[in-house]
Formats: C-alpha cells, structure tokens, sequence
C-alpha cells in the first residue's frame, strides 16, 4: 500500500469517529456514500484487478438481501446469523456459475452478468417465497445505537474491501489477477491456472456485493425485486470505480464519496434537473481524466 | 543397452478449424537439449503446431507426450509447470505491469523454488536487469523478445517452443538474440523448437530442420538438405530459388 493510500485508510478509519457530529441526513448521506464503496471496491477486485466487467454484479446485491430477509422472516434467525447466510448464499452461487461465465470475456462476460441480475430479478418478482412483485417488510431495528448500527455496518464492510483491494494489489494472487486482467492466453502460458484465480475473484466481488445486499435489506426494512435488482445502482457503482480510478486501492472509495457528494448536492440545489447535471458532469469528469482522479493525482 | 527416451513426442497430430485443415498427421519427436526448426510458408501450421505443444489449442486427432508422459489432455499452466515454456509471434507482455513482474508471475506461479533473487538473475541474464521498474510497455521490440525470453526461462523449462523469436529485428539484434539462445542452451540444457523464417538466423543454431506445407511435414533432416529438396523448393523456398542453390540458404 502506497503512503497516499495508507493517508486515505486513516480517512476511512476516522469515519469510525464521525457519526455524534453528523445530522441524521448527514449520516445518512455518509451510509449510502459506504454502500456504494463497498459495492465499488467489490467491483474493482473483478473489473480493475482481474479486468473483468461485471454489468449484473448487483444481481448478487439482491441475492445477499433477499436470502437475508428470507432467513430472518421464515426461519426467526437473528440479523448476523441470516447476514453470514446471505452472504454465504451469494459466494457459493458465484463459485457454481463462475466456470461457465468466465469463459466469456469482455462485453460478452458483461451482458451476461447483466442478464443474469434481470433473470433472477425476474424470478424473484414471481416466487413465494420472495414474496413476488409486493416484496419482503422486514421488522425494524431497536436495538442500541439505532440507524448508528448500518453505518457502521457499512463502515465495516467498506474497510474490509478496502484492505483486501490494498492486499490483492501487493499480493502474488493479484499478481495472478493482474496476469489474467493484461493477457489471459500469456498468463496460462506461464503458469497461471485462470480458471481458477477467475472463479476466486468472481466468487470474493459476489460475497462482498451479497454482504452489502444484506446490510441493505435490513436497513430500509422494506425490499422488492426492482430496488434489490436495480441496473441503476450497477451504473452507480461503475461511475464510482471511472471518477475513482479503475484499479487502484483507493479510487473507487473517493469514486463513491465524490459521487455521492455531487448527487446529493445536486438533489438539494436542483431538484428537477439533478440528473441531467449530474450525467454531464459525469461526462466531464469522464473526459478530463479519464484514468480517474486517483490515477491523475 | 538402455533406450533414451525423446524429451517430446508429437504423434500423428492433425487440427482443422472449420473446414480448413490445418495439421494433417504431423509427427515428430525431440531429445532432451535438442535444437530443433520448424520452417515452411505462411499458413502452413507451424503456429498452430506451437499452440498444440503448449497447450492453448486442443488438436483433433494424435497425441503429445513430454517426458514420456501424455500431455495433450492437459491445460497450458499445467504444461508450463511440467516445464514447458514459450514466446509468442506477437509478443504478449503484461505491459502495464513492470519487467520485474512479468517474470516474476511465472516464478511464482509456473515454477517451484524462491523467487525474489531468481527474477533478477534471469533478467541479467537477458540482458535487462537495468530495466527491471521500467513498464514492459516501454520497452523496444528487441527488448520485449528478451523480456519474452525471460518469462519463458523463469520457468525453469525443460522446452522452449519460440515463435519467430527473430521476426521484425534489424541484424544486430538477430545477432543478439542468437547469442542469448546459445548461451541460454549452453548454461541451461533446454531444449528448443524454433518456428522462424528468418532461415540464415535458424541455421546457426540448429542442425535439425522440419518443413511444414499445407499441414503436413515436407522435408526433415539437415538444414543444407532443404535446399536439394525439390518438394521444398516448389512449396517454400520457391523455383528461382532452385536455380541459386548452389550458393545455399
């Protein structure tokens, strides 16, 4: 880890120490900006690492919140138990699915992962045990700290992302990732089981992504098939990697933060035309430095 | 009296993409340390023989066995561990990453033992050790052949299959890259399959030739033979070449 990276580290990890002198939409607006880079780094291990875009990984967003909520709703078990199945949940689907949907590369890996998320989306829209099209209520937490408790939760999940990010770039696994992200054919040619090291770091983006859906579910209590499969959280999280910078440790986390910083700035100041100034600053952005701010620095 | 057994053994190979057959029952084999060339017109399958031996094409029909074992079945990494290394025609560095890492993801991955030391021995070796932190991106074409080299010897193999290792240099580096293959021959013992067609280069480094046309093996045997070979000279070398023999390839 770079020592500008280790200054951003000391930036997330005094986020511990920021919630008693923020408002509540404040804390809000901070919860969201650690979804998203939870979401964002998950995505870079894949896309900025192992040079993979996974369009749909969001669908693993919605398996991690769905089988949470199920958990917590059909079998009574508690928030981190049905949180750990969850999670656990979307890993194992990843590793199931990973060997034939790695096989594919570039846009072609990409509208799969898309398919995949509107697939499953659709299924759950029209399974009971879901709930279909009306969705899953959740009961809501009473418990100490209050809303504190996804903040932290969030918190927590962004700094694990972050440090497996800071070890996959250091690491003689994310040597593998990077071989395969540069030349697939080259890295197999030298040793490297692709197969293999593709499965692992589609399987490590799917439990970080089903960990954050399971935060997620918990937290607005109320969850359905177009809020838990949403493309636009996918496109979200792909802007935040672009602005942060594609492969690095820390870019994807700034990414996210600045994100959601502008979007809400926007919202507040322009309520009517926040979109269409946020896509054009996003294109700007996108333009004047299109490695992404952290590359730039 | 004991048998020695061929370090590689290419058994009846052929391989079609759609239609076009491109091996037609190609067999050959290779002693340990031998040097051996593999010539013949574009198109005539002598990459696709490369990728065959190391793994990342499937042939259709035929067997590949190294050290006496059956390895067609088996994925490239898998080869690359058993000590099969190679080059590409095109060369496929990780250019965004460093010399130093290019070789040391093959160290790591490809070939047992430590690593840190060994990276920059191989890269003194090839001449580039003073490169080490530049980007593989960055450097020159004869550079990147080196850099190539060394991947491929980091693997410590028992096979280097290069392909066209010679293509696109002026004669001072051909010259360069000739003496590296010599010393990496003398000091390693490796054995080699070159695909070349730069001829005047191959033959100063090899005594065994195999002529590829159409698929399928036309001649094989001494470099100065090819030239008396009339199915070579049609097919490769072609007829005005046939009327100059007499002054050699």
């Amino acid at each position: 880890m770079g020592k500008y990276d280790l200054l951003v580290l000391g930036g997330l990890l005094a986020l511990a120490l920021l919630p008693p002198f923020l408002t509540d939409y404040l804390e809000r607006v901070v919860t969201s900006a650690l979804l998203l880079a939870s979401l964002a780094l998950a995505q870079n291990v894949l896309l900025g690492y192992t040079g993979y875009p996974a369009f749909g990984s969001v669908a693993f967003f919605g398996i991690g919140g769905y089988a949470t909520a199920v958990l917590m709703r059909d079998l009574s078990l508690p928030f981190p138990v049905a949180l750990f199945g969850g999670t656990v949940l979307s890993g194992v689907l990843a590793l199931l699915i990973a060997p034939p949907v790695m096989r594919l590369r570039s846009h072609y890996f990409a509208i799969t992962t898309l398919a995949l998320q509107l697939a499953l989306g659709e299924l759950v829209a029209n399974l009971e045990i879901t709930g279909g099209a009306q969705g899953i209520n959740l009961p809501i937490y009473r418990g100490p700290g209050g809303y504190l408790l996804f903040y932290y939760l969030f918190w927590a999940l962004t700094l694990i992302s972050f440090l497996i990010n800071a070890y996959v770039d250091r690491s003689t696994f994310g040597y593998a990732l990077k071989a395969i992200r540069e030349d697939e054919v080259a890295a197999e040619t030298l040793g490297v089981n692709t197969v293999l090291f593709k499965t692992l770091s589609f399987t490590l983006t799917a439990l970080i992504t089903g960990c954050a859906g399971g935060i997620y579910a918990y937290w607005i209590t109320y969850i359905d098939p177009t809020s838990m499969f949403d493309p636009v959280l996918s496109v979200k999280m792909f802007v935040a990697l672009l602005v942060g910078g594609v492969g690095t440790v820390s870019g994807p986390l700034l990414g996210a933060f600045l994100l959601e910083v502008i979007s809400e700035t926007l919202w507040g100041q322009f309520p009517k035309v926040h979109g269409l100034i946020l896509g054009l600053l996003i294109v700007l952005i996108v333009l004047i430095i299109p490695r992404g701010i952290w590359r730039k620095r | 009296m004991e048998e020695k057994v061929s370090l590689l053994v290419v058994e009846n190979v052929s391989k079609s993409f759609g239609g076009n057959r491109v091996l037609k029952g190609v067999s050959f084999s290779l002693g340990e340390g031998e040097i051996i060339g593999i010539v013949g017109p574009n198109g005539s399958g002598k990459t696709t023989l490369l990728n065959i031996l190391s793994g990342t094409v499937r042939q259709d029909e035929g067997g590949v066995f190294f050290k006496g074992k059956r390895v067609d079945h088996l994925s490239p990494h898998r080869r690359a561990k058993m000590g099969i290394g190679r080059t590409f025609q095109i060369t496929r560095l990780f250019t965004n990453l460093t010399v130093l890492e290019n070789v040391l993801i093959p160290l790591h991955y490809g070939s047992p033992g430590p690593s840190g030391k060994k990276a920059e021995e191989i890269l003194d070796m090839v001449g580039l050790l003073r490169m080490k932190d530049l980007k593989a991106g960055s450097l020159s074409l004869a550079q990147r052949k080196r850099l190539e080299l060394a991947r491929a010897l980091s693997l410590n193999p028992k096979l280097l299959l290069l392909d066209e290792v010679f293509a696109g240099l002026n004669p001072v580096s051909i010259r360069e890259i000739l003496d590296l293959l010599r010393r990496i021959h003398s000091e390693t013992g490796v054995a080699m399959v070159l695909v070349e067609h730069v001829l005047k280069a191959l033959f100063q480094i090899t005594r065994r030739v195999i002529v590829l046309s159409e698929g399928r093996i036309i001649y094989e045997g001494k470099p100065e033979g090819m030239a008396k070979n009339q199915e070579v000279i049609k097919a490769y070398l072609g007829e005005r070449y046939g009327a100059f023999r007499g002054k050699g390839p």
